[in-house]
C-alpha cells in the first residue's frame, strides 16, 4: 500500500505521459465501442473457442504489445544516438527499465504468441480439422497470456518495471539490490503467461496428433504444421524448465529463500535453469517461421518442397540440439575448458541441420516460377538475413572469441538479425500469405512492398552497425558511451535505421487500414494465383466456423496442387453432409485470466488478501469448469449445405 | 489388455484425447520435479553453518508418511480396478481412502516441517533448506491439489454415476496420484535416504 | 594466420585501428583475433555461396510473362545434393573446432613460475574497480596499471552482484561473481592507455562503470609502485 502511495507522489514526467495515454487510450476504446455499438462484438469474441478467433486475438494483442516494445526501442535509440547523450529521462535506473522490457516483452508477448497465433488460425485449417483438440483450453491459454501481458506492461506506470535484463540474473534482481515491485512482475507475470503458452503447446500436440483428416500422414502434414508439432514439444519442456526458474526467483524476493544469493547460495544456479529454457526459447520463436517459410516459398515458386523428408529430420534434431547447448549463454562466467569446448560443439553442429534448411529452400526455387509478392520477399529477405545471423552465431560459438563478444553489441546484432530475420520477418510474411484466409481480404500489394523495403532496409542499417560497435569495445545495456572512442557515428546511423524500421510498421498499419476499409472481399478459395498448394487454401475465404463443410480425404502431401494439376478446381470433398458439432463459447477462461491476473498483483504487491482473493476466484471458475456440462451445439445438416453450396465452385 | 468394460469407458475419442494430453503435461511435470531436484542437489552442501540433512531428519517419520502415501497409491489402484468394474460404492469408498491417506501425508509433513522451523531451520536459514522447502512443498502442493481434483471428481461421480464423462476424469485423476507418489519416492531416496549417508 | 590478418584487414578496409578487438595489444586478444579472423573467412566461404546461389536461381527462374499457366516439373529432392550440404558444412566446423578447443585451452593453462607472472586481485562492486597487488601490498582504484610483456593473472571477484571485467584491446573478459574467485591471464605486449568496461548489466551506472588500463614499461611501472608504496604509507 504504501508503495502506491509513494508512487503517486513522485511521478517522473515520462510515467504521467504514459499514464495520460493510458486513459485517452482507455476513453477512446470505451467510447467507440459504445458509438458504434459494438460491446456485444466485442464480448463474442473475448468468449469465443474457435481456434480462428482466438489466433487472431493473439495477433492483435502481441500486435499492440509489439507496439510498445518498439517505441521502447526507439526511445533506446534515441538515448544511444549520440555520445553522452541525456534524451529525456532514460538514464541510468530508467534506461535499464527500457532494455528490460524491451526485451522481455518482445520475446515472451511478442515473438512467441504472434507464432501461436498465426497457427492456431492455420494447423487446423492444415490438417483439415474442425478446431482444436481443446477449444475451452485454447481460450484459457490466450487469456493466461494477457494477463501475463497486462502485468508486465503495466509494471511501468505501476511501481517500476523489471530492471535487470530479459535474463533477469541474480544477484541483481534479488531484494537485496532491486527492492520494490519491479523485478516481482518478472517472475509472476511470466509464469502466468508462461503457464498459458504450456497448455496451448500440449493443445497444438493433441490436435496435431489426434485430428488430422483420412489420409493426412504425418509424412504428408504441411511444414508450418510439423514445426508447431516440434516446437509445442520443445515448449512443453523448455516452459516447464523456466516455470521452475521463475518460481525460484518469486521465493527469492517474497518468501526469502537465499538460494541465488551471492554470499550464501549460488547466483549461477539461475543462469543454469535460465538457460535451459532460454536456448531452446529462441528455435520456439523460429522453427514454426521456418515452417511458414517452407509453405510459402514452396507456394511462389510453384514447386514441391525440395527435400520435404530431409526438412522434417532437420526440425526434429535442432529441436533436440537446442537442448544441449545453454552453456554457450555463460562461456565467461567461469566454468571449466572442458565443459565450455563440449559446448562449442554442439552450438556448431546445429549450423548443419539449419544449412539443410537453407540449401533446400534455395533448391526449392530453383527450376521454379518464382513471383514476387509480399509474402514471398519477406521469405528472400529472411533467407538473406538469417544466414548472416545465423553465421554470427556460429562465429559466438568460437569459445575464446566468445570472450570478446560476450554481452557486447555484436550479441545484440546477432540476436536480432536472427529474431527478427526470422520470426517478426516470418510473421509478416504468414499474415500477408494467411490474411486473405483470416478476413477475405487481400493485402495492398504496393503498401507491402513500401512496407517490406523500408523495413528491411532500416533493419540493416539499425543492426549492420552494432557488429561493428561490439567489435570496438562497446558493452550491452549501457545508457551511454564516451565521447572519442569513434563509437558515435555508428551508433548515429543505427538510430536513424530504427525509425525507417518504425516507418515500415506504419505501412503495414496503413496496409491493413486501407484494406479492411476498403478492399474489396476475394471470391476464391485460395487467392494466390491457383498456386495454394495445402489444406487451408480448399476452403473459402474466411472459413465458416466448422472450416470444412464435409471433411477432406487426404491422399497426397500437397492435396491442392494435385487437383491443379489434374485441371481440377479444387480438391473432391466426398461423403454426405453431416450436422456438425460446434463447441460452446464460454466466459470462464476470461474469468479465470483476470481472478491470475488479480492475484498477481496481490503476489507482486506482497498484499497477501488480494492473493489470496484472487486465487479463490481462480479455484472458483476451475470448479465451475469441473461440473459443467456444455457439450457444444449442432449445426443442422440443411445449414451446412446451404452454406457450402452458396459459395465457391 | 485393456478389459472390455475399459474399452468402452475409454475408447471414446475426447477420452483418448484428454490422456494423450495428460501424458504430456507428466512430461512437463518430470521437468519440473527434475529441475527442483538438481536444485536441490546442487545447494544441498551449503547449510550456512546450520542444520544439514544429517542432523535435522528422522528417518522413523518419514517412514511412517512414507508408507501412508504409498498405501494411498494401492487404494488408488484398487478404485479404478472397481471404477472398470462399474462398481459406484466401492469406487467411492476407494477414492476415498486414498484422499484421507493423502490427507494424512499432508498433515504428518505439515508436522515435519513445523517441528524444523521451531528448531529454527526455516526457509531462509539456509540455501539447502530453501531448495528443501521449495521441493518438498512443491510437492505436498501437488497431493494436496490431487486431493481437493480427486474430491471434486467423487461428487460428480455420486451426481452422475460412471459415465464415459466420469470415469475418464478419474482414470487420469489416477495417474496424476500415482506420478506424485513416485515423485515423493525420489524424494524419499534422494533427499532423506542420501541425505543420512 | 598472417594471411588472415590481411584478409582481415582488406575486410574493413579503414577504421580497422579503431576496432579495438581487431587490434589486440595482448597476447590473449592476438589468440582471440586469430579465432576471429579464421571464422569469418570460413563464414565469408559460406555466405558467398548462399548468396550465389540466390541471387543466380531468382535471376533465372524468376516468372517471366506468358508462363502464368505453367506446371514446372516437381523435384522431390536430389540425394547426392542433400549429402553434399551436410558434409562440407561438417568440415568447416570440423575446421572451426579445432583451434577453437585448441585456444581455449590454451587460455585456460597457468603461467609457470619461471614466466615471473604478476598477480593482481580485482574486485569489482557497485561500482567500481578495485585493483590488489599482493606482491607490493598496494591497491589502486578505477584505475590498473601494469608492466609490459609480463603475464599477468587476474583474479576476479565481487563484493555485491556480477560484474564483467573486459578490455577489448588486451582479450576477451571474464565474468566477476560473488562469493567465486574466477582467473583471467593475458600479457600486455605493447605500452599505451587501454579502456576497460564492465560488460555485465550491474545496476544503475552500470555503464559508468569503467576504469582505464595503462601498461607502463618496466622502470615506469617500478617508479609507480614505489609512489604508490609511499602513497599508502603515508
Ligand atoms: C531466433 C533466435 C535465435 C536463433 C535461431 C539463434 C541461432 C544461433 N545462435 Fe543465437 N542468440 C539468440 C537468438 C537466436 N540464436 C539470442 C536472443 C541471443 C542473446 C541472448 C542474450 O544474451 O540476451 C543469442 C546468443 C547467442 C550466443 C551467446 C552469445 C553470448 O552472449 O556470448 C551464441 C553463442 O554461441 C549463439 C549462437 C547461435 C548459433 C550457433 C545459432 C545457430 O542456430 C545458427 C545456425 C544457422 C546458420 C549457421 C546459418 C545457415 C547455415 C548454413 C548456410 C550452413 C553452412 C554454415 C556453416 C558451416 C557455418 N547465440
Ligand atoms: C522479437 C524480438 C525483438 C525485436 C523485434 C526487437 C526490435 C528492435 N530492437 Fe531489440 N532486443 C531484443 C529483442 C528484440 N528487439 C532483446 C531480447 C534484447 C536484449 C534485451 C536485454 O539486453 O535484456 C534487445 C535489445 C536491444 C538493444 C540493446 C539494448 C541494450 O543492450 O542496451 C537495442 C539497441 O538498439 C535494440 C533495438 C531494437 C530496435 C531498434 C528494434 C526495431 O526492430 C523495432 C522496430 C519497431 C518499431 C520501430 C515500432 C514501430 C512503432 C511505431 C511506429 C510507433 C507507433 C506507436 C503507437 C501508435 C503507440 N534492442
Ligand atoms: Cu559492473 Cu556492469
Ligand atoms: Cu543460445
Amino acid at each position: 500500500m504504501n508503495s502506491i502511495y509513494h508512487y503517486f507522489r513522485t511521478l517522473p514526467s515520462d510515467i504521467i505521459l504514459a499514464d495520460i495515454s493510458f486513459v485517452i487510450i482507455i476513453i477512446a476504446t470505451t467510447f467507440l465501442l459504445t458509438r458504434y455499438h459494438k460491446w456485444k462484438w466485442l464480448w463474442s469474441w473475448i468468449t469465443s473457442t474457435d481456434h480462428k478467433k482466438i489466433g487472431i486475438m493473439y495477433l492483435v494483442v502481441s500486435f499492440l504489445f509489439f507496439l510498445r516494445a518498439g517505441l521502447e526501442a526507439l526511445l533506446i535509440r534515441m538515448q544511444l544516438a549520440f555520445p553522452e547523450n541525456e534524451f529525456w529521462v532514460f538514464q541510468g535506473e530508467r534506461f535499464n527499465q527500457l532494455t528490460s522490457t524491451h526485451g522481455t516483452v518482445m520475446i515472451f508477448l511478442v515473438a512467441t504468441p504472434l507464432l501461436i497465433g498465426l497457427m492456431n488460425v492455420i494447423v487446423p485449417l492444415q490438417i483439415g480439422a474442425r478446431d482444436v483438440a481443446f477449444p475451452f483450453m485454447n481460450s484459457l491459454s490466450l487469456w493466461l497470456f494477457i494477463s501475463g501481458g497486462i502485468l508486465i506492461n503495466v509494471s511501468f506506470i505501476a511501481g517500476g518495471s523489471p530492471n535487470a535484463g530479459w535474463t533477469t540474473y541474480a544477484p541483481l534482481s534479488l531484494n537485496e539490490f532491486t527492492p520494490g515491485p519491479s523485478n516481482s512482475y518478472y517472475p509472476i507475470g511470466l509464469q502466468v503467461a508462461g503457464l498459458g503458452t504450456i497448455m496451448g503447446a500440449i493443445n497444438f500436440i493433441v490436435t496435431i496428433i489426434k485430428m488430422r483428416a483420412p489420409g493426412m500422414k504425418f509424412m504428408r502434414m504441411p511444414l508450418s504444421t510439423w514445426s508447431m508439432l516440434i516446437t509445442s514439444v520443445l515448449i512443453v519442456y523448455a516452459f516447464s524448465a523456466l516455470a521452475v526458474a521463475l518460481l525460484l526467483l518469486t521465493f527469492e524476493r517474497l518468501f526469502g529463500t537465499i538460494i541465488l544469493s551471492g554470499s550464501e547460495g549460488n547466483p549461477l544456479i539461475w543462469q543454469h535453469l535460465f538457460w535451459i529454457f532460454g536456448h531452446p526459447e529462441v528455435y520456439i520463436i523460429a522453427l514454426p517461421a521456418f515452417g511458414i517459410f517452407s509453405d510459402v516459398i514452396s507456394t511462389f515458386s510453384k514447386k514441391k518442397l525440395f527435400g520435404y523428408t530431409s526438412m522434417v529430420f532437420a526440425i526434429i534434431l535442432i529441436g533436440f540440439l537446442g537442448f544441449m547447448v545453454w552453456v554457450h549463454h555463460m562461456f565467461t562466467v567461469g566454468l571449466n575448458a572442458n565443459i565450455n569446448v563440449f559446448f562449442a560443439l554442439t552450438t556448431m553442429l546445429i549450423a548443419i541441420p539449419t544449412g539443410i534448411k537453407i540449401f533446400n529452400w534455395l533448391f526449392t526455387m530453383r527450376g521454379g516460377r518464382i513471383r514476387f509478392d509480399t509474402p514471398m520477399l519477406y521469405a528472400l529477405g529472411f533467407i538473406v538475413t538469417f544466414v548472416m545471423g545465423g553465421v554470427t552465431g556460429v562465429m559466438l560459438g568460437s569459445v575464446p572469441a566468445d570472450y570478446q563478444y560476450h554481452d557486447s553489441y555484436f550479441v545484440v546484432a546477432h540476436l536480432h538479425y536472427v529474431i527478427i530475420g526470422a520470426t517478426i520477418f516470418g510473421v509478416l510474411s504468414g499474415v500477408y500469405y494467411w490474411w486473405p484466409k483470416m478476413f477475405g481480404k487481400m493485402l495492398n500489394e504496393k503498401l507491402g512492398k513500401w512496407n517490406f523495403w523500408t523495413f528491411v532496409i532500416g533493419f540493416h542499417f539499425t543492426f549492420f552497425p552494432m557488429h561493428i560497435l561490439g567489435l570496438m569495445g562497446m558493452p550491452r545495456r549501457v545508457f551511454t558511451y564516451p565521447e572519442g572512442e569513434g563509437l558515435g557515428w555508428l551508433n548515429f546511423v543505427s538510430t536513424c535505421g530504427a525509425f525507417l524500421m518504425g516507418i515500415g510498421v506504419l505501412f503495414f498499419m496503413l496496409n491493413i487500414y486501407l484494406t479492411t476499409r476498403y478492399g474489396k472481399f476475394v471470391q476464391q478459395h485460395d487467392p494466390w494465383m491457383k498456386r495454394g498448394r495445402t489444406l487451408e487454401w480448399t476452403v473459402p475465404s474466411p472459413p465458416p466456423p466448422y472450416n470444412f463443410a464435409r471433411v477432406p480425404v487426404v491422399t497426397s502431401g500437397e492435396p491442392l496442387w494435385t487437383a491443379y494439376e489434374a485441371q481440377k478446381h479444387n480438391i473432391d470433398f466426398e461423403g454426405d453432409y453431416d450436422e456438425i458439432h460446434m463447441p460452446s463459447s464460454s466466459s470462464l477462461p476470461f474469468f479465470m485470466g483476470m481472478a491470475f491476473l488479480i492475484a498477481s498483483f496481490g503476489f507482486v504487491f506482497e498484499i497477501w488478501s488480494v492473493a489470496i482473493l484472487g486465487m479463490a476466484g481462480v479455484f472458483t471458475t476451475m470448479t465451475i469448469r469441473s461440473f459443467q456440462n456444455k457439450n457444444g451445439y449442432f449445426i443442422p445438416k440443411n445449414k451446412v449445405i446451404y452454406n457450402d453450396k452458396g459459395v465457391g465452385y | 489388455m485393456p478389459s472390455l468394460a475399459e474399452k468402452n469407458l475409454f475408447s471414446d475419442h475426447h477420452a483418448q484425447m484428454n490422456i494423450l494430453a495428460f501424458w504430456f503435461l507428466i512430461g512437463a511435470e518430470v521437468v519440473v520435479f527434475g529441475c527442483l531436484f538438481g536444485i536441490y542437489v546442487s545447494v544441498q552442501e551449503l547449510t550456512n553453518n546450520g542444520p544439514g540433512a544429517k542432523e535435522l531428519f528422522n528417518l522413523s517419520e518419514i517412514i511412517v508418511s512414507t508408507i501412508v502415501l504409498l498405501s494411498s497409491s494401492f487404494t488408488c489402484a484398487l478404485g479404478v480396478y472397481t471404477l472398470k468394474l462399474g462398481k459406484k460404492t466401492m469406487t467411492l469408498v476407494w477414492f476415498l481412502l486414498t484422499i484421507s491417506l493423502g490427507l494424512g501425508f499432508v498433515i504428518l509433513e505439515g508436522i515435519e516441517f513445523m517441528a524444523y522451523v521451531a528448531e529454527g531451520a526455516t526457509i531462509s536459514s539456509s540455501p539447502f533448506l530453501g531448495a528443501f522447502y521449495m521441493l518438498l512443498g512443491t510437492h505436498g502442493a501437488h497431493v494436496l491439489f490431487g486431493i481437493v481434483w480427486i474430491f471434486m471428481l467423487l461428487i460428480q461421480l455420486m451426481m452422475y454415476g460412471i459415465t464415459k464423462e466420469t470415469a475418464p476424469k478419474l482414470f487420469i485423476a489416477s495417474l496424476y496420484w500415482h506420478f506424485i507418489d513416485v515423485v515423493w519416492v525420489f524424494i524419499f531416496t534422494v533427499v532423506y535416504l542420501l541425505g543420512k549417508v | 594466420m598472417r594471411s588472415l590478418y590481411i584478409i582481415g584487414t582488406a575486410f574493413f578496409l579503414s577504421g580497422c585501428s579503431s576496432i579495438a578487438v581487431l587490434n589486440p595489444k595482448g597476447t590473449a586478444g592476438e589468440k582471440q583475433l586469430d579465432l576471429l579472423l579464421l571464422s569469418l573467412l570460413l563464414m565469408s566461404i559460406v555466405l558467398a555461396v548462399v548468396f550465389t546461389l540466390f541471387v543466380r536461381f531468382l535471376v533465372k527462374y524468376r516468372e517471366k510473362p506468358g508462363q502464368e499457366d505453367d506446371f514446372p516439373t516437381q523435384k522431390a529432392g536430389n540425394k547426392k545434393l542433400e549429402i553434399s550440404w551436410i558434409v562440407i558444412p561438417f568440415i568447416i566446423i570440423i575446421v572451426l573446432a579445432v583451434p577453437t578447443f585448441a585456444t581455449t585451452y590454451q587460455l585456460d593453462e597457468p603461467f609457470n613460475n619461471d614466466q615471473d607472472p604478476l598477480t593482481i586481485k580485482v574486485t569489482g562492486e557497485q561500482f567500481q574497480w578495485s585493483f590488489y597487488y599482493p606482491e607490493y601490498n598496494i591497491t589502486s582504484r578505477d584505475e590498473l596499471r601494469i608492466p609490459v610483456d609480463r603475464p599477468i593473472t587476474f583474479k576476479l571477484s565481487s563484493k555485491d552482484v556480477i560484474h564483467s571485467f573486459w578490455i577489448p584491446q588486451l582479450g576477451g573478459k571474464r565474468d566477476a561473481l560473488p562469493g567465486k574467485e574466477n582467473t583471467l591471464r593475458m600479457t600486455a605486449i605493447e605500452t599505451g592507455t587501454y579502456s576497460g568496461k564492465c560488460a555485465e548489466l550491474c545496476g544503475a551506472e552500470h555503464a559508468l562503470m569503467t576504469f582505464d588500463t595503462i601498461v607502463l614499461d618496466k622502470d615506469d611501472f617500478s617508479t609507480w609502485i614505489e609512489k604508490m608504496k609511499d602513497g599508502e604509507n603515508n
